[in-house]
């Protein structure tokens, strides 16, 4: 088989797996190499499916001997089978990274006869792209759940960022779809790459491989002890929460406890490259996992509370989500008749960007007695419409946490707004220029006091123009005027509940 | 009397022009500046044309004041902004000033006023498509491995893009070529990077190349189509991600030619 069929094969099997982030690692060109790394990543181009490239995202192999349900390299499927060799890899990666084609590699694999063995032939991939290529660029690679940590450690001295993907969100589903993975396997290379990251950073006296939901808790953190407010509204959550849940943690919780640490990072020395560089660094870009939504039945109340405890618990840098799409036959896998659940998926991406950057919590978001998000509104309009009592927030005083809490302001309008109020008192027209989405945003704002709109909006109101309107509607047109028929009960609830009778 | 000034189209033009509005003391409200196109414009009544020679002296005069009252990072504003193709930077870089030197460092948050809030406007735009190119620009190797990437930025871009380049293939030699503008980017081995304007006799030469290595750009198209899902194509997507104009050169997005 030549190499054009293997690439068309190893890419094909590896385009399920979701991250393709180059993200995370800032490390310089230096001579007699070739590369370096950016810290925000680069896409480089975008797939038909609108996904983007920013990796060589192969298997080394699609040789698998686990069985699991909804994967097309299961050893049950009659699929043509390959591997690359080491030197295929490299030739690939050099040839694509030099026509600016790609930012680096991410190299997953099938188990071939065993995690060890397949572990290891991504190790020497690695070893001889950085050591012999003198390849400087971004490399992603998976720990291999059940192989040596040796082996793991290993990969991770060449890797910047490292990922052993979670499969599903809960253990019961990974027991009926994978039958030969188990979570403790998934979880204890998580744990060591996690303890490793940590012990590198605090040999070198850096926090630049925290996870963004690390920063996020730590600004709030200072936030709570100088605001009186925010403390007040803490107590308020903390007893709503408990009233609500029973302060019940996720199930994920309960198991990390039983996975304990390391021995600590040993393998250094044996890994040229780390010894090379001037810093020697342990998985620089951190590590990230993926699920997937829809193949078994848990809520999204269950899969966001995963990705917290997995933020909380292992700072991890992402979690991906990837919506089943049904590529085998068998009775065990739903059939959705919409096709794979994308909305879904970018419901819970909104979620989880709410989690990090944000400071919103799982159990904000949702709870038992709404445990999945609002197909029509995004998670965070949802979230301010059932909290009146947090709005209007003044943008010339808020500060940044509380801004961000605002529908239609970003990470960015935020920052932009805290900057300029400097200098000038905002006005609406100052927001549009710093980005605020105005058509989402005018309902929960004010500006020196004033509301874009002079009447008085309700929810029910809030809830039909924020549905309605592309384009902010203009006050005078936005009442209806509509000729009322008596009777009409349906009618008088939409007049009772936006209050414009 | 209004007094329009004319400069090139440079950083140094532009400051030039800037110091020039200062010494000829019309009156900041009586004095634009625009930049000299290659279209020509049309012409306003009662107005007093005056075309400007770049000078690097005042230039540079303007550039030390900026950095001395207020700092490094709105100079790097500015720079962006000069950058632009928009028509109105040069009298917009001008108003910043003017407001820059009464405020100092403060200036790049005061958004409320309009030149400075263009200004940013102005230099994100080239920042975006400055690193839309860090990622959508595309080599071929030429004879003697050398690598060529040719493309149409909007923006005067190559300056900006260069310094990636070179620490990323520090053992390459190189060429990027705005073919817009037609003045290249050149890397070689050892140095840093130097800016060359083409004769017609060395386009014509660079402007026939093709990849040396067909094999190269056969299996990055063949890679980048099985990588995407078939269940959940979605061109629309891919479209807002990388609009049609960043597409010429790229090997990925070459129609006619059948995988082997």
């Amino acid at each position: 088989m030549n190499l054009m069929e293997k690439l068309h094969i190893l890419a094909d099997s590896a385009k399920y797996d979701v991250a393709c982030t180059s993200s995370g690692s800032a490390r310089k060109g230096v001579a007699g190499a070739i590369g370096n790394s950016v810290a925000p990543g680069i896409c480089h181009t975008f797939s038909a499916d609108g996904r983007c490239i920013s990796l060589l995202k192969i298997l080394y192999t699609n040789h698998c001997i686990f069985d699991c349900k909804y994967c097309i390299n299961r050893f049950s499927n009659d699929v043509v089978r390959t591997s690359f060799t080491p030197e295929e890899v490299c030739t690939l990666t050099m040839e694509f990274y030099r026509r600016n084609y790609i930012e680096g590699l991410f190299l997953s694999s099938g188990i071939n006869h065993t995690p060890n063995a397949t572990m290891t032939e991504i190790v020497e991939t690695l070893m001889l792209l950085r050591e012999k290529y003198h390849f400087n660029g971004y490399i992603h690679c998976k720990a291999i759940p059940g192989a040596d940590p040796d082996l793991v450690e290993l990969a991770g001295w060449y890797a910047d960022r490292m990922s052993v993907n979670l499969e599903l969100p809960t253990t019961e589903g990974l027991r009926a779809l994978a039958p030969h993975k188990n979570r403790k396997n998934i979880l204890l290379p998580m744990r060591q790459i996690q303890s490793g990251i940590e012990e590198n950073m605090q040999s070198l006296g850096v926090q630049d491989s925290r996870g963004r939901y690390w920063y996020t808790a730590r600004e709030l953190g200072r936030k709570e002890e100088n605001t009186t407010l925010l403390l007040r509204e803490q107590l308020r959550q903390k007893l709503l929460s408990e009233k609500e849940t029973g302060g019940r943690e996720p199930d994920l919780f309960q198991e990390v406890q039983h996975v304990s640490g390391t021995s600590g990072l040993h393998m250094k020395k044996e890994a040229k490259w780390a010894n090379q560089q001037h810093t020697g660094r342990f998985v620089p870009a951190g590590q990230s996992t993926q699920m997937i939504i829809g193949a078994t039945g848990e809520s999204d109340y269950q899969i966001l509370s995963v990705s917290e405890a997995l933020y909380k618990k292992f700072d991890l840098k992402r979690v991906f989500y990837s919506a089943f799409i049904r590529v085998n036959e068998d009775s065990s896998l739903p059939v959705l008749p919409g096709g794979p659940p994308l909305l879904r998926e970018h419901r819970l991406y909104q979620a989880d960007w709410l989690l990090r950057y944000y400071g919103f919590e799982a159990k904000e978001l949702l709870s038992e007695n709404q445990p999945n998000f609002n197909e029509f509104l995004d998670p965070k309009c949802d979230w301010a419409l059932r909290h009146p009592e947090q709005f209007p927030v003044e943008v010339n005083r808020a500060d940044y946490y509380t801004l961000l809490r605002v529908p239609g302001i970003g990470v960015k309008s935020a920052r932009r707004i805290v900057q300029a109020r400097k200098t000038a008192r905002l006005d609406f027209p100052d927001l549009k220029k710093a980005g605020v989405v105005l058509k989402r945003a005018v309902y929960f704002i004010t500006c020196g006091g004033a509301w874009y709109y002079s009447m008085k909006m309700t929810q029910g109101l809030i809830l039909q123009n924020l549905l309605l309107s592309e384009k902010i509607p203009k006050q005078p047109e936005n009442i209806r005027y509509e000729q009322l028929s008596l009777f009409d009960g349906t009618y008088q609830d939409f007049l009772c509940e936006s209050g414009t009778a | 009397m209004k007094y329009i000034l004319q400069c090139e189209d440079s950083i140094e033009g532009i400051f030039s022009a800037v110091y020039s509005a200062w010494e000829l003391k019309y009156g900041h409200e009586n004095t634009a500046i625009q930049v000299l196109g290659g279209e020509e414009e049309t012409l306003e009544l009662f107005t007093t044309y005056i075309p400007l020679k770049p000078d690097v002296e005042k230039a540079q005069k303007v550039l030390n004041t900026i950095q001395r009252v207020c700092s490094e990072a709105v100079y790097e504003r500015l720079f962006y902004a000069a950058c632009s193709d928009a028509a109105d930077k040069a009298d917009t870089i001008y108003r910043y000033i003017q407001t820059a030197l009464r405020m100092g460092s403060r200036v790049v948050n005061h958004l409320a006023d309009p030149a400075v809030a263009r200004v940013m406007e102005l230099s994100r735009a080239v920042g975006n498509a400055q690193h839309h190119y860090l990622g959508f620009l595309r080599f071929i190797e030429i004879p003697e491995h050398i690598l060529l990437a040719r493309y149409e930025p909007k923006h005067r871009l190559t300056e900006l893009i260069m310094p990636h380049f070179v620490e990323r293939f520090p053992e390459e030699r190189f060429v990027i070529w705005d073919t817009v503008r037609n003045v290249t980017g050149v890397h070689v081995p050892g140095e840093s990077f130097v800016m060359l304007h083409l004769t017609e006799a060395q386009t014509a030469v660079l402007r026939d190349y093709t990849e040396d290595n067909m094999e190269a750009e056969q299996l990055w198209r063949a890679f980048v189509e099985s990588i995407s899902i078939k269940e959940r194509e979605n061109k629309k997507l891919q479209r807002n991600n990388i609009p049609l104009h960043f597409r010429t050169y790229m090997p990925e997005f070459k129609k006619g030619e059948e995988r082997p």
